[in-house]
Formats: structure tokens, sequence, C-alpha cells
């Protein structure tokens, strides 16, 4: 009997090879977009487990109470030993602490890379085993160095490079002393060079017993069955003994590493180099691909019970020949779950298909091939059984339920119940695909008003190198930006400790406020030079820039931005002129106010910030460069460069690039986005190319007496797409709040943002109906140029 | 062998009833081959959809067997068309999508019959039919009287008591309505099986040992 089912269901696939395509193409491609979220949401749910003791694992990090509110911070030096000796429940500490290099292996070939001074015992606290060397002794001196494979094979070719040697900042020689295995990717922080913590806190500096310099990542290793509530609500007291040097309250807080990724709280100025999740796109992925099966699902429903029409006699003459409900349901549901399995395999090759694809749009590796995840490939055709079951039941008791007498008299009619199912479905298919669409377009304004957006400063024709502090460049910044300034092409430098874009030290500030009083800020504190404002076309709006005029603009005068004037206090820019300020041990007064620009992404608000001219945290040189003759101006800069630094490689970036490079999580959201969105439309717009096909078959005769009484070619077609497109401005009335309340939600999370404008909605509705029209012209054409004759003659 | 007793059958029109059957009695004893014929519209149709037990009357009592088929569960039903029941139509019904060998398999596979068995009833009745040739065509690919041929071969493969056809050869030239009524005729006389069709052609009728005639739902006398 089984194999009679499965010859049946062959026969029909064959016999109906649009419906049966459509079915197979339409769930196929649902399946991938399935198991790749299921993928996705996995990988982004699987953060930090590779390590063993992940559950005893929490970071400990610093909640500074300010004026202003909290700020966040991650530890100081001092925290991780003071834990250890402290508490007995403390099995380990480990101190990571990020930062970039130039690395070399030659002259020649350099790259910037992110790396991370390590305390010897991130070996034992975390799991990253050693393929070569001692984790005892790997990092017994200073600038000792432990590589990933992947980094030992890029510079070395090989793993087998202990004692090796590669160059930092074109200066500084690291030696290898071990090889671990690559970092996971799914770890919350990543990189393929470790220093040992010897080599930044050098002999005789305080960073050890310092509690007010933040900067590190301190991970403390529970011992077993300890409490970390417990441990945690012991820390309050640790903080008390070790005051800050502001005498700020401050408390100690633990974060356990299992949530550190999704939920951790972004610390510090390097937050950037970690890397950290987003619940809301772990929500909106799996909805999404929830919704896109749907449309699949519906696709197979609707097709299987308009196909039901045309199946009605063979129903009939099953039951007369003594086909039980029971059989028929079987046999249907044979139907729905073959095809649901050739879907299945056809996902598993479109799949491995699209690997590199998918790991490419989200920027990650989520997936290394179905074999290596036998565990979703099995889950994953469990979906394939589950669904076939679930969309082939309807049609299937449905279908057996007909009374096998009017089928046979051919006087079975669409019921209204079956034809008003059918139409509830497709009106949700684009109602899901037009809220796609609007989500689609508006993502794309928000991120193409984040890149194009007047920032309040100038980023075209800005070449900026970062030196990494080489004091040769540092220390004589003035000689070196004449120098530079020299080359034909380039007109004007200017030199900094920050620009717009990168990350950037908070110091506390003090300046009186429009109460009279001092008014303690933690303020973004920028280090320029007297040519920085005009460099970036910073405007000042009270007061005046910094000036060689006047001998106290050098360290002793300030520039604040609006924000700053307002946190103060002040309703006039004017207002704060004139006023005293400290920071960082120095004094002086406010002597201008510029307008608020953009120093960070517009996620972020525009916070106070505080200019000074004050060599000595300088790291970046910005180059006025000509659009003209780009190419030789560089290679003139090259040649300068290495007379003025030699070995210290040129690194450099255009500030726009630099700003735009904030935006990359969101162009792979807005990416993957499109994808969700396309999928969406072409699974909608399969099944009703089904739908419409078999509309205009079961019409035909229609059409003909329709056509052979005069009627025009375009009347057939209106008269057989009305009806969809009714539906489709049905769905675009009923997508249009959903889509306007939750992108007002996703624009939320953006400082500054775009307005949910009317016309993405006339736009969205626009490209369904236009799709949704095209889709239906294959069709409808086909039928209303038939030959009349033809066709009623074959009735 | 089958006894109707006092059967109306009517659709809601409307306001009113549209009676299609009105007091109908009759009996037909096993063996008998017997046509209906009356009219078009006067409900010889609806009368052998009754007695095939597609439709329900709505007044009157139906014996089939000896049993009380008036009301009957979907199970009970289904056992009887299986067993005791073939139907052969005017637009034959074959399925499309099936050959000719699987078409008369069909009803087989729902008796539960194994594959052996059915294998050998099949080649039975195709031998018997003179169609083995055919037995991998589709429906589609046979002449209308090749098709009403595999009709018959379907229902009586199940080596039902009665067969019910409805103007079997209502769509056939007259020599193949000839060689469908010679069949059925020695199917009637060899096999014993009982015979119900509703037939147009005075001629046809004379294949039967009796004529029901049927008028606005009513039978002659
Ligand atoms: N489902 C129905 N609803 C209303 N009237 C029906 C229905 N089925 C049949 N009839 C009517 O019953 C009458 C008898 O039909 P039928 O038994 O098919 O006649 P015959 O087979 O003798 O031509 C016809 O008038 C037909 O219109
Ligand atoms: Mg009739």
């Amino acid at each position: 009997m089984i194999k009679h089912y499965f010859k049946t269901t062959f026969r029909y696939l064959r016999a109906y090879k649009l419906f049966s395509a459509i079915n197979l193409v339409g769930l196929a491609v649902a399946f991938s977009v399935v198991y790749y979220a299921v993928l996705f949401v996995h990988f982004e749910l699987s953060y930090d487990q590779f390590n063993t003791n992940a559950d005893r694992i929490l970071r400990l990090s610093t909640n500074v109470e300010t004026p202003a509110g909290i700020t966040h911070e991650t530890s100081a030096g001092a925290v991780a030993g003071a834990v250890q000796s402290t508490f007995p429940e403390v099995e380990n500490t480990t101190r990571i602490f990020l930062d970039y290099y130039i690395v070399q292996k030659d002259q020649d070939a350099y790259g910037e890379e992110t790396l991370a001074y390590a305390d010897p015992s991130v070996f034992s606290v975390f799991s990253f085993p050693l393929i070569s060397g001692n984790a005892a002794t790997v990092f017994n001196n200073p600038y000792a160095m432990v590589l990933s494979e992947t980094a030992a094979k890029k510079y070395f070719g090989t793993t087998d490079c202990i004692n090796k040697t590669l160059t930092l900042d074109g200066k500084i020689t690291a030696t290898v002393t071990g090889v671990m295995k690559d970092i996971p990717q799914n770890s919350h922080f990543r990189t393929d060079i470790f220093l040992s913590m010897s080599s930044l806190i050098k002999e005789g500096t305080n960073w050890m017993t310092n509690w007010s310099r933040f900067g590190f990542s301190t991970y403390v290793l529970l011992k077993e069955n300890v409490s970390a509530a417990g441990f945690t609500a012991k820390l309050a007291g640790l903080a008390k003994e070790h005051p800050l040097k502001n005498n700020l309250q401050y408390s100690l807080v633990a974060e356990p590493l299992n949530s550190l990724y999704l939920h951790g709280q972004a610390r510090g100025n390097k937050a950037g180099a970690t890397a950290s999740g987003n619940y809301t796109n772990i929500y909106v992925f799996s909805i999404v691909a929830i919704f896109v099966l749907f449309i699949a699902c519906f696709n197979f429903i609707n097709l299987t019970t308009a196909l039901s029409l045309k199946r009605a006699k063979e129903i009939g003459v099953r039951k007369v020949t003594g086909a039980t409900r029971q059989q028929l349901t079987y046999q249907f549901l044979t139907d729905a779950l073959t095809v649901s399995l050739i879907a299945f395999a056809i996902a598993v090759i479109l799949c491995a298909a699209l690997q590199p694809f998918v790991n490419n749009i989200t920027g990650k590796v989520i997936a290394t091939g179905m074999a290596g995840n036998i565990k979703f490939a099995g889950l994953f055709l469990m979906l394939a059984i589950v669904t076939g079951l679930l969309s082939g039941l309807y049609p299937a008791l449905v279908l057996a339920r007909f009374k096998p007498v009017s089928n046979l008299k051919g006087k079975f009619v669409n019921n209204v119940k079956g034809l008003i199912l059918r139409k509830g479905l497709v009106i949700t298919q684009f109602t899901i695909s037009i809220v796609l669409i609007i989500a689609t377009i508006v993502v794309y304004s928000q991120l193409n008003f984040m890149q194009n957006e007047n920032l309040g400063f100038k980023k075209e024709h800005n070449l900026v190198i970062d030196f990494h502090y080489d004091e040769r460049i540092g220390e004589h910044g003035e000689s070196v930006m004449a120098e530079l300034a020299s080359i034909p092409g380039i007109h004007s430098a200017s030199i900094s400790s920050s620009i717009p874009g990168r990350s950037n030290t908070k110091y506390p500030t003090t300046i009186e406020g429009a109460n009279k009083e001092p008014q303690e800020l933690q303020a973004d504190a920028y280090f320029v030079d007297y040519n920085f404002l005009k460099q970036y076309g910073l405007e000042v709006v009270a007061g005046r820039g910094f000036s060689k005029d006047f001998a106290e603009d050098m360290r002793d005068a300030m520039v604040i931005n609006e924000s700053a004037v307002k946190r103060l206090g002040f309703n006039n820019a004017a207002d704060a002129i004139g006023k005293p300020f400290s920071q960082r041990g120095g004094n002086g007064l406010i002597i201008g106010v510029i307008k608020d620009f953009h120093f960070h992404s517009l996620h972020e608000a525009i916070m106070p910030l505080t200019m000074q001219v004050s060599p000595g945290f300088f790291t970046f040189l910005t180059l006025g460069i000509a659009s003209e003759n780009m190419a030789s101006t560089v290679s003139a800069l090259q040649k300068k460069w290495s007379a003025i630094a030699p070995g210290l490689p040129l690194v450099y970036n255009f500030a726009d690039d630099t700003f735009n490079a904030q935006y990359k999580a969101d162009n792979q959201f807005g990416k993957l986005f499109v994808c969700f969105a396309v999928l969406s439309v072409f699974i909608s717009c399969l099944g009703l190319l089904g739908l419409t096909s078999f509309s205009t078959v079961q019409r035909t005769k229609e059409i003909g007496i329709r056509k052979v009484l005069g009627a025009s070619v375009a009347s057939i077609i209106a008269l057989i797409t009305k009806e969809f497109i009714l539906m489709v401005f049905i769905a675009l009335i009923i997508a249009t709040p959903i889509a306007a309340i939750s992108m007002k939600y996703w624009l939320n999370d953006f400082a500054y943002h775009i307005p949910v404008k009317a016309q993405y909605f006339l736009m969205a509705g626009m490209l369904a109906i236009l799709v949704a029209l095209l889709t239906l012209s294959v069709q409808s054409v086909k039928a209303a140029i038939a030959n009349p004759v033809k066709t009623l003659k074959t009735e | 062998m089958i006894q109707l007793k006092k059967i109306y059958k009517y659709y809601n029109t409307g306001s009113k009833k549209a009676y299609v059957l009105s007091d109908v009695s009759l009996d037909i004893a096993e063996g008998e081959f017997v046509s209906i014929m009356g009219p078009s519209g006067s409900g010889k149709s609806t009368l052998l959809h009754i007695l095939g037990l597609l439709e329900e009357a709505n007044e009157g009592e139906y014996l089939f067997l000896g049993e009380n088929v008036s009301k009957l569960t979907e199970k009970k039903r289904t056992e009887l068309h299986r067993n005791q029941i073939g139907f052969v139509f005017q637009a034959y019904h074959l399925i499309d999508e099936l050959t000719v060998y699987e078409n008369i398999e069909t009803p087989l596979l729902y008796k539960g019959l194994n594959s052996s068995e059915r294998k050998s009833r099949v080649a039975e009745l195709l031998d018997k039919f003179n169609i083995v040739g055919r037995k991998d065509l589709f429906p589609s690919q046979l002449s209308g009287g090749q098709q009403q041929l595999v009709g018959i071969a379907r229902a009586i493969a199940g080596n039902p008591k009665v067969i019910f056809a409805d103007e079997p050869t209502g769509n056939l030239h007259s020599d193949q309505a000839t060689e469908i009524m010679e069949l059925f005729k020695k199917l009637n006389e060899q096999e014993k099986v009982t015979i119900v069709q509703v037939t147009h052609s005075e001629h046809n009728a004379t294949y039967g040992n009796r004529v029901i005639r049927l008028k606005d739902g009513l039978i002659q006398r």
C-alpha cells in the first residue's frame, strides 16, 4: 500500500510539473533560510561556551558614579591580584589588555593587528590550548609572544616558529614563545597574538597597584560549587578599601562569561575590540525565518487545495472503489511528505552551495558544512518532516472528506471556506513580504542617512596616518608636518590624539557651571594641535579656536562642544567662555565653543567633548590631500615617510572610511534583510504564479467564450488579475501599521535617525504590486491571447 | 437482494422541495440484469446513486442483502463498496495518472490483497477482456470503448455481487456499445453478477431481463 501511495505521489508530481516545481523550490529555499537562521541563532547563543569552565568565569568591571551618571569602565590592573589574595573561593584570575600594533615580519610585509597583553593564567582560565610552548613559562619575559596557528602560518608559513621574531610598530622585537590553537570565532574577544603582560607593565610603573587606571579586562575563575552571587556580594567591601584618586564612588561588578556577548555592558574606550551581539537581531532573524517558512507552507496548502479541484474526480473514484477516508488522508500526507523531503534534499545542496555566501554576509563563520553539524542536519530533517505533515494535514483532511457523488457528477464547486482560506493565506504572504520590503527600504534609508548625513566635520580629502605614538613623529610634530605639507598635493596637516570615528578616552573634567559651582563631567577628550579645528572644518560658535598667538593655548586653554555647554547648564555658548577648568591635573580657562559634531557613530548621541592643545598623546596625522594625482601624492608621501621614520610602516586611511567602518554591523544587518525580503517576495510570487495558472486553467472555457463574444485582450487580463491585485492591496493596508510600528522601534536604536515617511510605504506597495503584476502577467497574457476556438474545442 | 421501500428524494430549491424520486419501491433479486430507463432528468442517476450507497434517500427504507443500509457509517459503507458493489460510469472515470494495469489494481489495493494476489487477479482480468497489450498505457491513450472495458474490469476486480452502471455506453458508438453489453450479459450469466444499468437505448435494455421505467421520479407500471 505504501508503495502505491508513493507511486501515486510521483505520478502527480510529474503530471503537475509547475505546481510541483513551485512547491519544491519554495520549500527548499525556505528550509535553507531556516537552516541558516538556526545556525546563526545557535552561533550567537554559543559565545564563549567552548571554555570548559565557562560557568565559573566572571568578568570584573567597574561602575563609576559620576555626577552625570554611571560610567562603565573596565577594571584597573590592581583588581586581579587583590581579588586573588582576598577571596579563598577564587581559583584563578587573569587580565587581558587589548591593543593594536603594526606587526611586521620584514620591511615590506606588514599589517595592523589587534593583539592582547595577557597574564600567563589566560591559558588556564580560558580554554586556549597551546600547540607548542609551555603555558607556565611562555610569558616569562617582556615581549614574549604566543601566536595563533593562523598568525604563525601567516607570518612564518609554519606553526614551528618558536624563538622567531616579529617587529611591532617598526621598533620593538617580540619573540615567539608559544603557538596556540586559534581562538574560536564565537569568543567575545579574539586575538591572534598574545603578548606577555610584562610588555605592558614595565618595571617600576604603578599599574599593578593603581586602582584608578582602567583598561584591563579582569576575569575570575571561581572554585567549583562556589556561588557567584555570594562572591559578587563581597566585592563592595573590597571597593571600599581602595578609593579612586578622584574620590568618586564606584562599585566592582561581576558579569558572568556566559552572558557577556549578548548582555555584557560595553565598557571603556576599547569596547569596540570585544565582540558584542544583539539580542534583537536574534529575535528578528528567528521571526523572519519562520515567516519565510510560513510563506512556503502557505504556497503548499494553497496549491494543494487548488489542485484538489482537479483531483476531485480521482478522489471520488477512489472512494467508490473502496478507499476509506483514512487511506485518502494517508495518500495526501504521503504527497506532502514526499514533496517536503525532496525539498529537503534540494535544500541540503542549496545550503552547501550558499555556505560561503552566508558566512560572508554574516561576517562570521557560522557554518562549516552540514557534515560538521550532524545534529543540525537531523533537526533540519525533522523540520522538513513536520513541515510536510503540518502543511499536508489541512488539504488532506479537506480532500478526504469530499463527497464522491458530487465529484463524479462534475458538480464539484469550489467551496467558499476553502476560497476564503486561500485568499487569506495569499494576503498573509504578501503582508509578510510587504513588511519586509518596507523594513528593507527603511534600513537602507537609515544606512544611507548615516553615511551621508552632515556629520559636522569635513571627512572628505582627509588622509589619516596612524603612527602608533612613534616619538619620531609625536615629538617633532611641527617639523614633520611642515615636511609632509611640502609634498605637492598635500596642502594642510594636523596632528591629534584621536579623530572622529575612532575610539577615544574619557577623562573626568571639572568646569565651572552655570550655577557658578565646579561641575564634574566625564568628557571625551581630544588632544590636538593648532590646526585641528581648521583641518576638520569644525565651526567655532563662541570665543575662539586655538592659536599660536596665545601662549596659554598650549595646555592651559580648552575648547568644548555645545553638548558640554548644555551639560554645564549654560543657555548660551558665550556664557561658558572664560570659565575655569581642570583636567588630568592641569587647569586653565575655556576659550571657545565649537558646534557639535559626530565624533561617534549616529547610533550614539553627541556627548560632551573637550579639546586641548597638548602633545604627548598624539598618534594620528591628518593630511589634507588633493583629489587629483592621488596615487603620485601617496607614493611621494611613502618616500618621505621612510626618511622621517625608518622602519615604521605607513598605515593610512581616509577619514570618511574610518568613520563609516563603524557601520559594518549595520551594513551586514541591511544585507541580510535584503536577502530575506527578496526570498520572501520570491516565494510569495511563486505561489501567486501557481494560483493564477490554476485559475486561468479553470477559466479557460469562460475566457474562450468571452473572447468569441468580443472581449479585448486587456479586459481578459484585467479579469484574471483584478482579484489578486486586490489581495496585494489589502496586504499593503495590513502591512503598513505593522511595519510602521516595528521600524519605529528599530530606528529608536539610533540616536540620530530618519523619520518613518509615507513614501516608504508607497514605494513598497508599488513594488509589491509591480512584482505581483509581472508574475500574474505570465499566465494571464498567455490565456488572454490564446485562440478561443482551440480552448473551446478541447472542452 | 435489493429492496427499496417508499423511497423519497428531494432537493431544497429556494423555499420548496423539489422531488427527484417519489414513493419508489422495488425489489431486485440476486442474478437479475435490470435496466432503468426514462427521460433525461427523471431521476435515474439519483436512483442508481441511492442503490449504490453514494447518496442517501430522504425518506424510506433500503435493504441491501437483507440489511438495512438507509443510515450507514462511512466505514460500513466503504466495506460494502470494497466487497459487494462495483460501479461503471458513462464518463469511465479512470484515474488519468494511473496506467490500465494500475487502474484495475486500485480496488484490490484498498481491499487489502497482497501483491501476488493482485497480480494474478489483474492478469486474469486483462486476459479476459483482451487488453493485456494495453496494460501499460494511460487512459488518454485509449479509445472510449477501451476505456470503458477497463472501467468494467475495475468494477468487477473485487468480485462484487452487483454492478451499477450509469449509461455505460452513452459515450460510445454502437459497435463498442454492443461489445460492452455482451460483456455485461456474459458476466451476468456466467458469473452470476447482478447488474443494474441505466440506459437510453431500448436495444441495450433487451440484454437485461427486466426494465424499470422512471418518469418525473415515479416508477411507471
Ligand atoms: N444536487 C442537486 N441539487 C438540486 N437538484 C438536483 C441535484 N442533483 C440532481 N438534481 C436534479 O434531480 C433531477 C434528477 O437528476 P438525475 O437523477 O441526474 O436525472 P437523470 O439521471 O435521470 O437524467 C434533475 O432535475 C436534477 O436537476
Ligand atoms: Mg443521469
